[in-house]
């Protein structure tokens, strides 16, 4: 990871990215959550879990987004939400990817019987609706954030799996993979050391894009009482309070906002990296 | 062809004439369905193993009783399948009389053979609700007579035969499907999946389908004996979010909606009746506490543990969040039965008291586990989890390193009937309608002290009293030992009553008799 961001940061995409008003806008966004994020003990107004005022108080200068049915502060958790909402959106994404890649890569490089094995699999997890599939295995697993971030990645991994596997088949056409396995390296050797290098781009581009994708799925699961538990501050469980007491509209609507802004936000810096990282798809999508 | 005006007013008359057809057809074969949207609280629909809220209504209107209810009542029974009854003067035999014109709705008639097989098929087939035939001997002298005897007096008999758990089986159809009611039918019964596909009573409905995640159909029964037939064609019960239900309401949709909160129920629109029940509802939440799960917590085994938790927690705060109508459960026994206590005598918060008891326990650094049903169960709108976060913060806030652990019920449930939950947030809804249901199921070594690994012989006085009062006959008698028995629960029980919410039911206007009951919460077979 950190050999892409320093080849990234030498590159002429760096400054390219900074062009684009909608990398700026999502950067900004993200940076501004961050910070709301670590920051929330100090910023927040009140603890996200006391329950000291009245309840359903619409928003006012002593509760700026309302208080919810259990007389809590939404402001306050929603700064606490971005706590769990954005890390677990990016630790899926950052499994889901590696368990992706792994498979992605052994059935490639493997070919035969594996690589038709591998992709058999993959494909029984492409044919459910990934929503479907998450909750079958939340529900199994029981209901908390831990495993609704594997529920989530179960359904992720192969959509890179598929990637990084067509990538290797091409890759693994090129002499110098070819003079690799003459010299006498092993298969993980060859894979690490030579194909690495060649799949990192497109596989951080991906991620990029998924993120947001996995915001708002792991979001779903808690705003069906798969994820986030109680009294745990978490967007997706705090719209679901909004949906049962829907005439109140500030309590669904804020946290709904929140996640609206974090998705997007993880979109435009995905599409602007994209553009910058791997330009033949991105090209090929403007045309 | 060539068109004159012959032709043309002969296609146009065809024309009209096929219209009025189609237009009347529909209306001809209209049937008058009733749409029922609850959060499925509903294991199947074989009577012998139903026991929880949903399974009531509906087994209510498939199967019928010796006695029952009418309306919203429960104090008074009134003939069922029985038409007549008598006590002995000790409250030890019970003798009914079967209706003479009571058939099932294959038409074959109700014996008393058919009363003895499903009565002794509940108890033997040891499912949650066999614990009501606890002491009861059941004999048929006659085709048209059964008796009912006990051991020692138990006046209850009468309301516990009015449970949907002793819904009379086509004993024939039943033996013939797998059902058995010999002493082995715990593992000899098979009908629990015939009895989730047909129903086999004598009520005025019978089972269309079954779908424990989706919806029940049931259908008229259109062989009923009885005086009133059901009003409806069809009846849907939804599986149906609470949000959803108040949509549904809200756009007309659904008939009677069984789980909005009073606040949920403020403001649904000009088509729809709120029904209040005669008082608060008769189920209450609590807060158990297991001394089995782990011994280091000490819950029961030392009683500071457990009066750290009672004097915790800040029962306005629910009380406010339950809404309009609810109150404080002081005791045990709801506010509906003989021998409640009074407002006055529930537990107030104490937090110094609770500190100071959180210190003497000993359990300062122990996780405690709070089990409830998660994935958004709700009951009358009250969210189990938003319970479980507002007794979790004041937990917290006397020392308890409270962890909550919800569930779906499917889960959750079996947890904590098997008592493996180390404290639960649940509710209980009467099995039968008399404060005996409270005390034969709450004493130490019964269904739910089990739970709470509470054992029998573990505390004299309470179970003195739960002895006496199940045995004694003289009404004023009976409420001061019924609430004696509550005021020493509230002592030292490891179980906390927390709310009884209001007891509402939201209803369409275009249907007629509905009312809430606190046995199967609607009657189904009194709706027009």
């Amino acid at each position: 990871m950190s050999a892409i961001l320093k080849k990234f940061k030498r590159s002429k995409s760096a400054n390219s990215i900074w062009r684009q008003p909608l990398a700026v806008v999502g950067i900004v966004i993200i940076l501004t959550w961050t910070i709301l994020a670590v920051f929330a003990p100090w910023i927040a107004p009140y603890d996200p879990n006391a329950q000291d005022a009245d309840k359903f108080l619409t928003p006012s200068a002593q509760h700026w987004m309302g208080t919810d049915e259990l007389n809590r502060d939404i402001w306050s958790r929603i700064i606490y939400g971005a706590r769990i909402s954005l890390p677990y959106s990016l630790l899926l994404v950052f499994l889901s990817a590696t368990l992706g890649s792994i498979i992605g890569a052994i059935s490639g490089y493997a070919g035969g019987k594996v690589d038709s094995f591998l992709m058999r699999v993959t494909d029984v997890f492409f044919a459910f609706p990934g929503i479907v599939l998450a909750m079958a295995v939340a529900a199994a697993l029981g209901p908390q954030i831990r495993n609704a971030v594997i529920a989530v990645t179960i359904v992720a991994w192969p959509v890179y799996a598929r990637l990084v596997r067509g990538l290797i088949l091409n890759a693994k056409q090129n002499d110098y993979v070819t003079a690799s396995a003459l010299l006498g390296s092993s298969a993980l050797r060859t894979m690490v050391v030579d194909l690495r290098p060649n799949l990192s781009g497109p596989v951080f581009v991906l991620a990029s894009l998924e993120v947001g994708n996995a915001l708002l799925l792991l979001s779903g699961l808690s705003f069906l009482g798969l994820g986030a538990q109680p009294p745990a501050a978490e967007w997706g469980s705090m719209v679901s309070m909004g949906a049962v007491n829907f005439d109140r509209w500030w309590v669904g609507l804020f946290p709904g906002l929140a996640i609206l802004t974090a998705v997007l936000a993880f979109n435009f810096i995905g599409d602007s990296l994209r553009d910058a990282l791997d330009p033949r798809t991105a090209k090929a999508l403007r045309d | 062809m060539k068109l004159n005006f012959k032709s043309i007013a002969s296609i146009a008359l065809s024309s009209a004439v096929v219209t009025a057809g189609l237009v009347a057809l529909p209306a001809n074969a209209a049937t008058k369905n009733l749409n029922v949207e609850t959060v499925f609280q509903l294991t199947s629909t074989d009577p012998a193993r139903s026991f929880e809220q949903t399974g009531n209504m509906i087994n209510r209107a498939l199967y019928e009783t010796l006695l029952t209810y009418k309306g919203g009542d429960a104090s008074t029974p009134v003939p069922g399948i029985a038409s007549k009854w008598k006590v002995n003067a000790g409250a030890t035999e019970f003798t009914f009389t079967i209706d003479p014109k009571a058939k099932f709705a294959d038409g074959t008639k109700v014996t008393s053979a058919d009363v003895v097989f499903s009565l002794n098929r509940l108890k033997n087939v040891k499912g949650n609700p066999s614990s009501l035939m606890n002491g009861i001997t059941v004999a048929a002298p006659n085709a048209k007579t059964v008796v009912l005897t006990t051991e020692k007096a138990t006046p209850q008999v009468l309301a516990i035969v009015t449970s949907p758990a002793l819904g009379i089986l086509n004993s024939k159809v039943a033996k013939a499907n797998g059902a058995s009611d010999a002493a082995d039918a715990a593992t000899a019964d098979k009908a629990l999946e015939f009895l989730k596909s047909k129903s086999i009573g004598s009520g005025p409905y019978v089972l269309k389908s079954f779908n424990l995640t989706t919806e029940v159909v049931l259908e008229k029964n259109t062989k009923y004996w009885g005086a009133s037939m059901a009003g409806y064609d069809k009846i849907i019960v939804r599986n149906v979010p609470v949000n959803v239900q108040r949509l549904n309401v809200i756009k007309g949709t659904s008939s009677i909606a069984v789980d909005l909160s009073p606040d949920q129920a403020s403001g649904v629109g000009s088509k729809v009746n709120v029904v209040t029940g005669k008082a608060s509802n008769v189920f209450f939440f609590y807060l158990s506490q297991n001394s089995e799960f782990s011994p280091a917590t000490k819950f029961t085994s030392d009683p500071k543990c457990v009066e750290a938790a009672r004097y915790g927690i800040n029962y306005n705060k629910i009380v406010r969040y339950a809404g309009l109508g609810a109150i404080q459960a002081p005791g045990i026994i709801p506010s509906f039965f003989s021998g409640a206590l009074k407002q006055k005598a529930a537990i107030k918060q104490d937090t110094a008291r609770a500190k100071a008891a959180f210190d003497a326990c000993g359990i300062k650094d122990t996780p405690v586990s709070i089990g409830y049903w998660g994935d958004g169960g709700a009951v009358n709108g009250l969210n189990f989890g938003s319970l479980a976060a507002l007794v979790d913060e004041d937990l917290r806030a006397i020392g308890f390193k409270t962890k909550l652990v919800g569930a779906p019920i499917a889960v959750s449930l079996p947890l904590y009937r098997e008592n493996k939950e180390e404290m639960g947030l649940w509710l209980w809804g009467p099995d039968w309608p008399d404060s005996t249901n409270y005390t034969e199921s709450f004493s130490p070594g019964t269904k739910v002290g089990l739970r709470m690994g509470w054992l029998a012989g573990q505390d004299s006085v309470i179970t003195d009293l739960q002895t006496k009062a199940a045995t004694a006959t003289d009404p004023k008698k009976r409420a001061a030992l019924f609430r004696s028995w509550q005021k020493e629960m509230n002592k030292r029980s490891p179980l906390i009553p927390l709310v009884q919410p209001a007891a509402i039911l939201v209803a369409n206007k275009s249907v007629v008799g509905v009312q809430d009951h606190p046995i199967w919460k609607v009657n189904l077979t009194e709706l027009k």
